[in-house]
Formats: structure tokens, C-alpha cells, sequence
């Protein structure tokens, strides 16, 4: 698995909290006001409140049931109902490895990660998620038969440099759409959707639109599978 | 006072109007309501009031509105709001806000009949109102990421307008029908930078469900002036 | 004892008394997983049933009570429900996804007002937990927390101005809590809210917040709202604790002096085995492990 893509960087701007699933964790993935990112097990050690749920005070991220700050080590700085005493350095959260490349927000729970493999300057789409199996989805991929420019004729070519990661590329319009896929659960997956960067708005748009298109397409191809 | 407004705190509705009335800064009175558990708006005192039999109301002489989207027209008409609320003059802007305006009644419709259930057990055709409260998410979720794109961060452009404050409760409060049914913001990045964005506003206020502000009341801690904990200190 | 037959000694709250359908409608709920049927009779006279099997009905607090046993572990008395003067509000129920014993340790605890009630029952800066006493009443058997103090911007519907609010705590029975007040119009007398727990099953509770106030000024809507206010900013809270279940282990959650009440309840949960909606060990969910204890 190593490193696993869990959402484009422009959704998590500095002094934000997101919450990611990577296999059977659930993580918290927050940055400081500085921009530094971090990724750790979703629970707060006091109470075990979701720490997604949190908010960010400067390099801090601090839980919203009781307040507790963790610095970037997760290490808990502030406990607010003793705001005088220092607290034990024990109190941490459990960290996970995170890293940025080509826009994209990378984390890895296993000791061991290789570096990404993404190539430079895309511009980030979107992220979308999709109610039916991961397979479902890539096959309905597989077999699309659709144009997403106007005068486009060439349908697109798909190329799947690996297993979470695919490119779809039309090369009448000069346009290649890069997808990460991340397993959420038997059911439920996201697509992590980038573009080449000379992308103009409109062209976003629509893209946006096309994997619109694609989940409608997979959802309702599940569907008729499973009943 | 400017009006009276006939109030329940848990209900997202009747938050759209305190959230704009408390960024306009207009003070009113406001009279509670017990929508839960003795059905208040429906009794006979308030049905004279107001014969929609809902919450929030509005009174202003015999002004009486029953309906949050003619509220908060009213409100920025009638609070001289900034133009961006209701832009006067942009005809164009006004049909997409009244469009938003309408989406809010289908959240309503959806996720705020699923709140209901979920806190007081109301009946429902649940799998219905899930599926439909997806839906809705997915919509305006695909529409603001389609304004990022253009740069602005609300529903009809850089400012925020009332179609905005219309549809924010029942998105924001969309967690508490269930988890793991669609309707969490986890997959939804478009929609958590738009409630940022909101609670962000001069004169923002929490309901139960969207939490305060917490981020904002940035304070330094002086780390090296704490004094260690005793160990034991639980004893 | 199992845990489910621990829990089936004691009373539990299923309706409010004035709201209970009349004859021939009923109304249905659950009860430690078990599905139950209230009637009111055409004499009006209540009952409760699972699989057409009656059991004991108790109608005391405003609330219909009531419990698998045949042979139930006595009601616990609140002393104060006998003043008259007082007013009772039964705020209604709200349903939480979470074990039925987090709902009631997050009733006992202070040090989340700023954050979770802020601006009404805490804020920043006031976050400081004075140090309190928590024993545990061999003859009552119950947990009493007392001399708790905290600043309270907005202590109920009556108060306008912030005030150090003091604080008593009682857990009479596993899944009952009740606190006492500073009143905030009147010095001679306390407060008291409760809240009364039916737990649907382990992971799901049914809380019916109940209040016994000295409160002339404020209508009874207003009384409600502001307990339905206060629960659902916990509600938030409850459903997103991971394990649902309230973990037994010390080693599992890190409490500090602040927590004094919730270690004494868990500590009191685990002596007499009332586990109903616990974990006892780590090993139930080896993911919720923690790394160390803080200061017990």
C-alpha cells in the first residue's frame, strides 16, 4: 500500500483539519497556520474524541472536547483545565507519515514508504467520492464511451500506469486527466482527479463534470449488479 | 425592537435567521418556541399567529412571514444589508439566489427531516431522505467546486449572499443524520472550504452541530512558564 | 453475572408520564436490545410489555420507568422532587449513537464547557479545573462528586452575567446522573438537572434530560430549549468517541486531576460489573490502544 493519496492539496489550507481513511486507520490530516503537514491516528489519547473534529491554534492542533494541544510531534503541549502544568511528555497522539508531491496529499502507515510517483506541474481537478466498489468504478472506466470536448471525436485512451493510478487522455483536445484512486471501504472510494496545467477554467469544468458523469455511470452499473 | 422572530435554537431554519440577523447586527426579540417534545407551533395560539404551523415566524406590525427565504430578503431590503446580500442591481445574480433559495427547501426536505429523525425519531422514509440528501450534497459540492475555479468561494460568486446563508445550516448540520450514509463532509473538500468561509464572517454564531469558531481566537501559550504535573496528580 | 443481566436489575426511563399515546394507540421502543410496547389502557392505566410478558412499571420523576427484573434494585431517590415549589421540566429524548455510559461520564465532566458549550456554560479564558473531591457513599453506593466550581458565562436561562457556578454530583445508579447548582436567582437553593439514560443496546442511547428548578421568570419553552441546546453540543460530541463503547482499561484513555469523577465512575462501574455498553480490556479493540497514563 505505502503511500496512499488522500485528497488535493488546494483542499487543506494551511490551519485546516481534514479526516482520511487509509485501509483500517483513520487519520486526521491537519496543517498549521506555517503550512506544516501531519497525519495521525484519529483520536484524541485523553477521551478518544475524533481529532478531525479539531481545530488548529497557530502550530497547534487541538482537540474540541477539552481543548488539548498537540504540536506537530503530536506530542500534547496545553492541557486548557490546568493551563499552568506542563504535561507529561507521554501524552501523544500516534503519528503516520505524510508528504506533498505533484499536488496531491500523500500518507503511508506502513514503516516503510517509496516516494510517490506523480508527475510535476498538474493542476488539481477535484476530489470525488463514489458509493460502489473500487472495481466497479474502474471498470465502468474501462469501457467508457463518451467525448468530453466538443469536436472530439477520438473517444479517450486509458492508460493504467498502476494500480491506484490512471491516466485518461484525449489527444485531438491535448488534454490528459490523471486519476488516484483511494479505497475507502467494500462499498465506498474516492478519485483524487488532476489535469495537465495548461488547463483553462472551462476545461475544469467540464472535466469536473465527466467524473460527474462517471459516478452516475458506475453507481447505477453497481446497482444493477448487485440486485 | 426591528421584528420578532418565533425561535426553536435546534432548528436549522430558525438558525438562518439568527446567523443573518446577528451579521447585520440587528437586535430583536426573540420568543422560544417548544417545537420539541410539545409541538408548540402547532397549537391553537400559535397556529393564529401563523397558520403554516412551522417555525421560524417573522412579525413586523402584520408583517407575518413563514417562509426563511422571504425573510431574509426582507431582513437585507429592510437592514440596508450590503449589496452583495442581495445585489440590486444584477438581475442575473438575484435568479441564481432565488435558484439557491429553492435548492435550500429540498435540504430541508432532506437532511433537516433526517436530523429530525435521527435526534427525536420522527417518522421517515429513511432510505429516501438519505439518498436524497446525498444528492443534494453532491450538487452543490460539484457547483463550489466549480466556482474554485473561478476563484470565489460562495455559491454565486466572491461574496456571500443570502442564497448562502439559506443553504449553509441544513449542509453544515448534514453529520448529524448519520454516519457513514453519504453525509459526512469528508467527502465533500468543496463544502468544508465553503463552511469555513462562512463561519469565517463578522458576526458568525454556532447552533448545536456547527461548532464555534474555536480557530479564531488565536492565543499564544507561553510553554516555558507551565510547571510540570505531579506525578499522581489524578490521586 | 453477565453484563446484560447486571443491567436488567435496574429501572429505566421509556416515556414522559403526560406524553404517553391514549387508548388504543401505542407506543413502541427499545430497551437493552429488547423491543417493548407502552399501552395506556382505556382506564388509563400503563403498561409495559416485551413479548406479551408485562413487566414492573414505576411512574416517579415525570417519566414512565420500568425493568426486566421481576425483583428490580430499588429507584434512588431524588429528595428534591418532593418540593413542590420547584418547577419539573422534562425536556423530551434525544436519541445518540454511543454507549449509554459515555452519555453519562459526558454529564459529568467540566473541563469540555469552553470548548463544546462556549460562550454559555464556559469560555476561554476560564478553563482552569479547580481541584474538587470525588468519594464514592458505601451506603448509598453512589459516586458524589462535590465542591466543583467553574466560571460560567451564561449558567441558565435566568442568569445574565457570568458567575463562578459551584457544583454537586451524584451517580445513583449506572446509567443516572444528577447535578446540583448555584440557582442563579436565589442564594438558599440548588438547581437540579439529571439526566435519565435508556439504553437502546450497548452502542445506542435514548437521554431524557430532567430538570427540578427554582425559575420563575422563564417560560417552560424557554426552560426546554436551553437543556436541548446544551445536549445536542454533546450529542455532537458522543457520536465521534472512538471506541463507542466507554473502555474500562486505564490504559486505554489518559484522564488527569480534572477527570477525578470520570475515574471514579469508571473505577465504580468495573467494582460492581456493571459493563453493559463497556470494555473491559484492551483487548476488545487492540486499536484503541494508548501509549501511556498521564497522572492516575
Amino acid at each position: 500500500m505505502t503511500n496512499v493519496a488522500v485528497g488535493l492539496s488546494k483542499d487543506l489550507p494551511n490551519g485546516r483539519v481534514m479526516r482520511a481513511i487509509v485501509g483500517e486507520q483513520d487519520l486526521v490530516v491537519w496543517r498549521s497556520k506555517s503550512g506544516v503537514l501531519s497525519a495521525w491516528d484519529n483520536r484524541c489519547p485523553h477521551r478518544g474524541m475524533r481529532l478531525s473534529h479539531g481545530f488548529v491554534r497557530g502550530e497547534a492542533l487541538a482537540c474540541v472536547y477539552h481543548g488539548w494541544h498537540y504540536d506537530k510531534t503530536a506530542t500534547c503541549r496545553y492541557i486548557p483545565a490546568h493551563p499552568e502544568l506542563e504535561p507529561p511528555e507521554t501524552i501523544k497522539a500516534q503519528r503516520f507519515s505524510s508528504t506533498e508531491k505533484g499536488g496531491l496529499i500523500w500518507v503511508s502507515i506502513e514503516e516503510q514508504s517509496t516516494e510517490p510517483s506523480i508527475p510535476d506541474n498538474l493542476k488539481a481537478i477535484r476530489s470525488i467520492s463514489f458509493a460502489c466498489p473500487m472495481m466497479a468504478l474502474k471498470q465502468v472506466i474501462r469501457d467508457l464511451d463518451f467525448t468530453l470536448v466538443k469536436d472530439d471525436n477520438s473517444g479517450w485512451v486509458i492508460q493504467e500506469k498502476s494500480d491506484d493510478q490512471w491516466m485518461m487522455k484525449s489527444i485531438k483536445a491535448n488534454i490528459s486527466l490523471h486519476l488516484f484512486f483511494q479505497n475507502l471501504s467494500e462499498q465506498t472510494c474516492k478519485i483524487h482527479a488532476l489535469a495537465n496545467s495548461d488547463c483553462a477554467p472551462d476545461t475544469m469544468k467540464k472535466m469536473s463534470q465527466a467524473l460527474e458523469h462517471i459516478r452516475r455511470l458506475a453507481e447505477k452499473h453497481y446497482e444493477v449488479v448487485v440486485s | 425592537m426591528s421584528f420578532t422572530l418565533y425561535d426553536y435554537a435546534l432548528s436549522g431554519n430558525c438558525y438562518k435567521i439568527r446567523l443573518f440577523a446577528n451579521i447585520l447586527n440587528v437586535e430583536y426579540e426573540r420568543i422560544a418556541v417548544e417545537f420539541y417534545p410539545g409541538a408548540e407551533h402547532r397549537s391553537e395560539k400559535m397556529l393564529q399567529i401563523s397558520p403554516a404551523g412551522t417555525l421560524p415566524i417573522l412579525k413586523k406590525d402584520d408583517m407575518v412571514l413563514s417562509e426563511t427565504s422571504a425573510m431574509l430578503f426582507w431582513m437585507a431590503k429592510n437592514f440596508n444589508a450590503a449589496d452583495h446580500w442581495w445585489p440590486e442591481n444584477d438581475v442575473a445574480a438575484q435568479a441564481q439566489i432565488i435558484q439557491w433559495m429553492g435548492f435550500a427547501s429540498d435540504l430541508t426536505a432532506t437532511i433537516g427531516q433526517g436530523r429530525l429523525h435521527a435526534l427525536f425519531q420522527t417518522p421517515i422514509d429513511k432510505d429516501k431522505i438519505v439518498k436524497g440528501g446525498r444528492a443534494a450534497l453532491r450538487k452543490i459540492e460539484a457547483h463550489l467546486t466549480e466556482q474554485s475555479f473561478d476563484g470565489f468561494s460562495f455559491l454565486t460568486g466572491d461574496k456571500p449572499t443570502i442564497a448562502d446563508i439559506a443553504c449553509f445550516p441544513y449542509v453544515a448540520l448534514s453529520p448529524d443524520v448519520g454516519a457513514n450514509i453519504g453525509l459526512d463532509h469528508d467527502d465533500y473538500p468543496a463544502i468544508r472550504n465553503w463552511i469555513y468561509a462562512l463561519k469565517s464572517l463578522n458576526g458568525f454564531i454556532p447552533m448545536p452541530g456547527i461548532y464555534a469558531m474555536h480557530e479564531l481566537k488565536d492565543h499564544e501559550i507561553d510553554y516555558g512558564a507551565q510547571k510540570p504535573f505531579k506525578t499522581g496528580a489524578a490521586q | 453475572m453477565n453484563a446484560l443481566d447486571h443491567a436488567k436489575q435496574y429501572w429505566y426511563p421509556v416515556a414522559i408520564l403526560d406524553s404517553i399515546p391514549t387508548y388504543p394507540d401505542v407506543k413502541n421502543t427499545r430497551l437493552l436490545g429488547m423491543d417493548i410496547t407502552i399501552t395506556r389502557q382505556k382506564d388509563g392505566a400503563l403498561s409495559v410489555a416485551h413479548n406479551e410478558e408485562n413487566w414492573l412499571i414505576n411512574e416517579v420523576y415525570d417519566h414512565l420507568w420500568t425493568s426486566p427484573s421481576k425483583t428490580p434494585k430499588p429507584i434512588f431517590d431524588v429528595p428534591e422532587a418532593q418540593e413542590r415549589d420547584r418547577r419539573f421540566v422534562p425536556c423530551g429524548v434525544v436519541r445518540v449513537r454511543c454507549s449509554p455510559l459515555r452519555a453519562v461520564e459526558n454529564f459529568l465532566d467540566i473541563a469540555h464547557f469552553p470548548f463544546v458549550h462556549t460562550d454559555i456554560l464556559g469560555s476561554e479564558p476560564h478553563t482552569e479545573v479547580a481541584p474538587y473531591s470525588v468519594d464514592i457513599d458505601d451506603d448509598k453506593d453512589e459516586v458524589i462528586a462535590t465542591k466543583v466550581k467553574f466560571f460560567q458565562p451564561q449558567a441558565a436561562k435566568s442568569a445574565s452575567d457570568g458567575i463562578i457556578t459551584d457544583y454537586v454530583y451524584r451517580v445513583p445508579s449506572p446509567m443516572n446522573a444528577i447535578l446540583y447548582k448555584t440557582c442563579p436567582t436565589r442564594d438558599d437553593v440548588q438547581d437540579v438537572i439529571a439526566i435519565f439514560v435508556q439504553p437502546i443496546d450497548e452502542e445506542t442511547c435514548d437521554v431524557w434530560p430532567w430538570m427540578a428548578l427554582y425559575d420563575d421568570d422563564s417560560t417552560m419553552a424557554e426552560m426546554i430549549e436551553f437543556q436541548q441546546l446544551i445536549f445536542l453540543q454533546d450529542r455532537s460530541i458522543l457520536e465521534n468517541q472512538v471506541p463507542t463503547k466507554l473502555p474500562l482499561d486505564p490504559k486505554m484513555e489518559i484522564p488527569t486531576r480534572a477527570d477525578l469523577t470520570s475515574i471514579a465512575y469508571r473505577r465504580w462501574l468495573k467494582r460492581r460489573g456493571a459493563l453493559y455498553g463497556a470494555l473491559l480490556n484492551t483487548t476488545d479493540n487492540p486499536k484503541g490502544t494508548s501509549n501511556s497514563v498521564a497522572a492516575e
